[in-house]
């Protein structure tokens, strides 16, 4: 179940966090089996 | 890296003095406890002396005492070889929703045959009240089974009196102390009819359990052969590991009331200490009616499933809400059955402890538990302004 891939995301996350004025906001959600995501967009 | 095993309810280390009476039993007396020379009457004799220590351990006889593969087959044999040897029209059985699942299984397989199964509800502390069982008995109610303690809250069942109504009613009661027995005072004198009990979760094997019978209940068999176990149980005696758990229920009947105060300060250090130091952490099951062993929280917005692996890379060995369940992504029945949301159950850890851990364990865990509950909150995208939305769809 637990890859090295998936390890290594896990122990080592990149891109995490929020974009305070992002242009677009994605939401992902389903708290029955614990998958939740927030995908922020923001263009330079 | 010194590792620390708290997670002794999916199972504990065997003890060395177990080990020991186990090796010589492979090594000199491997005989077949059926067979007529030496080698078989040692072997025999070995058996014995297991199931006296078993019986001992539980206030029973030893002929009283059936041994098993484990848990799981002293629960199948419990409930279907009563209702089978019982209820051949059908009948009604009485049990729990926050039973373990050799215990739920059974039931399913009784309903699908033509018995009709009522689980009963718990409180929110995992508490199932002896006056709901009361209510549910019928003309037809053949067996009630009611766990001593669960497995992931640790709430301890007031077994005693659910015993004495049954024995009221003239309704068997068959109850699994898988979690309880080498942990607890367990006395089947007070009525109990069938208790299921598992090796390994006393610092015995795995692979051997037993089933208390009480003289005069029928079981039909499940495990056809050879007729070793008064013809309820064929198979060649697994020897060692019999004289393993007859080792470690002599252990832990001698050694029970100061290990288990013993557990009971680890338990409440780590209870007390967590709701401390971790802001919007909660406790699952009973404050007070709850297992030496057992603590069991829930800390919002993160994941069980995070903790269990951020503290397995620190050497910490702990689980979400029950180890049987974690290949699974349903959350836990009894969780639920507690009132818990989906999302609070899946915020879950449970923390068990054995014969071989110490305060200073405890005081490893607490200082790694701020840590990692904190590192996962700031991963989170939920928080007190934020709070997770209950519902969604099924897996």
């Amino acid at each position: 179940m637990y890859c090295d891939k998936v390890m290594n995301h896990f122990a080592n996350p990149g891109n995490v966090g929020e974009i305070p004025d992002a242009d677009a906001i994605e939401i992902v959600e389903n708290p029955i089996c614990g998958n939740v995501m927030y995908i922020y967009q923001g263009q330079e | 890296m010194n590792r620390i095993y708290l997670d002794n309810s999916a199972t504990t280390r065997t003890d060395d003095r177990v080990i020991d009476d186990m090796i010589l039993f492979m090594r000199e007396g491997y005989g077949n406890p059926s067979s007529l020379h030496s080698f078989g009457r040692e072997a025999n004799r070995a058996v014995q002396e297991a199931r006296q220590r078993v019986a001992g351990l539980i206030g029973a006889q030893p002929d009283e005492i059936i041994f098993t593969s484990g848990g799981t087959e002293s629960d199948n044999l419990a409930l279907k070889g009563y209702a089978l040897a019982n209820g051949r029209k059908g009948g009604h059985i009485i049990t729990s929703s926050i039973e373990h699942h050799a215990v739920l299984e059974p039931c399913r397989y009784l309903e699908k045959i033509g018995f009709e199964v009522t689980f009963l509800p718990v409180d929110e502390f995992g508490m199932i009240s002896t006056a709901s069982v009361e209510e549910a008995i019928r003309k037809d109610t053949v067996l009630i089974s009611i766990m001593h303690a669960n497995n992931e809250i640790g709430t301890v069942q007031p077994i005693d009196a659910i015993a004495k109504l049954a024995n009221e009613k003239g309704v068997p009661f068959h109850t699994d102390a898988v979690q309880t027995v080498g942990r607890i005072p367990l006395d089947v004198s007070n009525g109990i009819s069938m208790l299921s009990m598992s090796g390994h979760k006393f610092h015995g094997p795995k692979g051997v359990g037993a089933l208390f019978v009480r003289k005069g209940i029928r079981l039909e068999t499940q495990m056809h052969g050879g007729g070793q176990e008064k013809g309820v149980r064929s198979s060649t005696e697994n020897v060692p590991a019999i004289v393993g758990m007859g080792k470690a229920a002599e252990i832990a009947g001698e050694e029970f009331d100061a290990e288990s105060r013993r557990q009971v300060r680890i338990r409440d250090m780590i209870i007390d200490g967590v709701l401390e130091s971790v802001p919007r952490s909660f406790l699952n099951g009973h404050r007070s009616e709850r297992l030496p062993n057992n603590a069991h929280f829930r800390f919002d917005f993160i994941e069980g499933e995070g903790i269990v692996l951020h503290l397995d890379m620190r050497g910490i060995a702990v689980s979400t809400g029950s180890a049987c369940s974690t290949s699974s992504l349903e959350p836990s029945h009894v969780l639920l059955a507690t009132g818990l949301m989906p999302h609070q159950a899946h915020g879950s850890l449970r923390i068990s402890l054995g014969r071989f851990n110490t305060e200073e364990e405890a005081r490893i865990f607490l200082d790694n538990i701020s840590e990692v509950v904190s590192i996962l909150r700031e991963m989170s995208p939920y928080n007190e302004n934020n709070p997770i939305a209950p519902g969604g769809d099924q897996c």
